[in-house]
């Protein structure tokens, strides 16, 4: 009867060891890239890429500044970067030649989702509207669009045509 | 009635916090993270091989198209003569994905959606070659010998 008592604070140790050790360990093992297996977050990311890229990459002649605003919500890093050399001629051209461009994301996919770093991949539909209304025959692209989490939204960091 | 002693109830406690450690452990999901990852691998290669063809060795190619698809897609491959028309025209094409993604995955249904950028290098019988590049959504479903198209579908620029 002694001995029995005396082991008991020794088997509660022991189990609750045990089961801590367990519980680290199946939190060690949990997937880092929660592409797909987290139907959420991926939703949510492919959601905000897919709005943003819309919004940057589609303007109209006299709403240049709201695609401007766009991309400085938008775009970080060398994204931003490689945008504004393309924007400014945009600013140049899209007024004189009264062109509008419509972009529309036609399919996208996580291609990894770790902590606040994303790669998706964008295949996006480009309709360039000229002066009086025609169309040009819609161009299909390819991005893969690496993004960061920051401020309470995804944020681009980098596009690459692919 | 006995009351239990504080020794044996730090017993209990300490039995049932390993019970629910050991009900968390074996319920956790590493291995969908190796299917996901599977599919895709499977997915990209099967994308490749579906738009590859040697016309020299058009009965090992078509063989490779079969074995690279299942259900609807490998009827239909079954059935077609797309493999014929690059042997009769002595064309060859070699395709390559450039990039691509799961746009839906359920492991426990075995069944998966994919994207691909894919470059097409295009020998013709005479001439240069080229390179055409295409998008494509496919279907997977799980077989015993991996993640096989169910579906291949060109997605080419639309008006909308």
């Amino acid at each position: 009867m002694q001995t029995s008592r005396s082991l008991q604070p020794l088997a509660a140790l022991l189990l609750t060891a045990a089961g801590a050790a367990l519980l680290y360990l199946g939190r060690a093992e949990e997937p880092r890239d929660r592409a797909l297996l987290d139907a959420a977050a991926t939703g949510q990311v492919l959601d905000e890429v897919g709005d943003g890229l819309t919004r940057v990459l589609s303007y109209s002649p006299d709403g240049l500044d709201l695609t401007e605003d766009a991309a400085r919500d938008v775009l970080r890093g060398r994204a931003a970067e490689q945008y504004r050399t393309l924007f400014a001629r945009v600013r140049e051209e899209a007024p004189a030649q009264g062109t509008s461009m419509r972009t529309r994301v036609v399919r996208a996919g996580a291609v990894e989702l770790t902590g606040d770093h994303a790669v998706v991949l964008v295949f996006l539909d480009q309709t360039s509207v000229r002066e009086g209304g025609r169309e040009s025959r819609p161009a299909a692209a390819q991005l893969t669009v690496t993004a960061r989490y920051e401020d309470g939204r995804w944020r681009i960091t980098e596009l690459k045509a692919t | 009635m006995r009351r239990l002693r504080p020794g044996r109830w730090a017993v209990v406690t300490a039995a049932g916090f390993f019970a629910w450690s050991a009900w968390t452990y074996q319920g956790r999901e590493p291995d969908r993270a190796a299917e996901r990852d599977r599919a895709l691998a499977d997915g990209r290669e099967r994308v490749a091989v579906l738009n590859t063809l040697d016309h020299t060795r058009a009965e090992e190619g078509r063989r490779a198209w079969l074995e690279a698809s299942t259900g609807d897609l490998r009827v239909r491959l079954e059935r077609e003569s797309s493999a014929g028309r690059l042997v009769s025209s002595r064309t060859s094409a070699v395709g390559t994905v450039l990039a691509a993604a799961l746009t839906s995955f359920d492991g426990r249904a075995g069944s998966a959606e994919l994207i691909a950028s894919v470059n097409i290098q295009i020998t013709p019988a005479e001439g240069e070659p080229s390179v055409q590049r295409k998008r494509f959504s496919a279907g997977l479903t799980r077989t015993s010998g991996g993640w096989s198209l169910s579906s291949l579908i060109a997605l080419p620029a639309q008006d909308g």
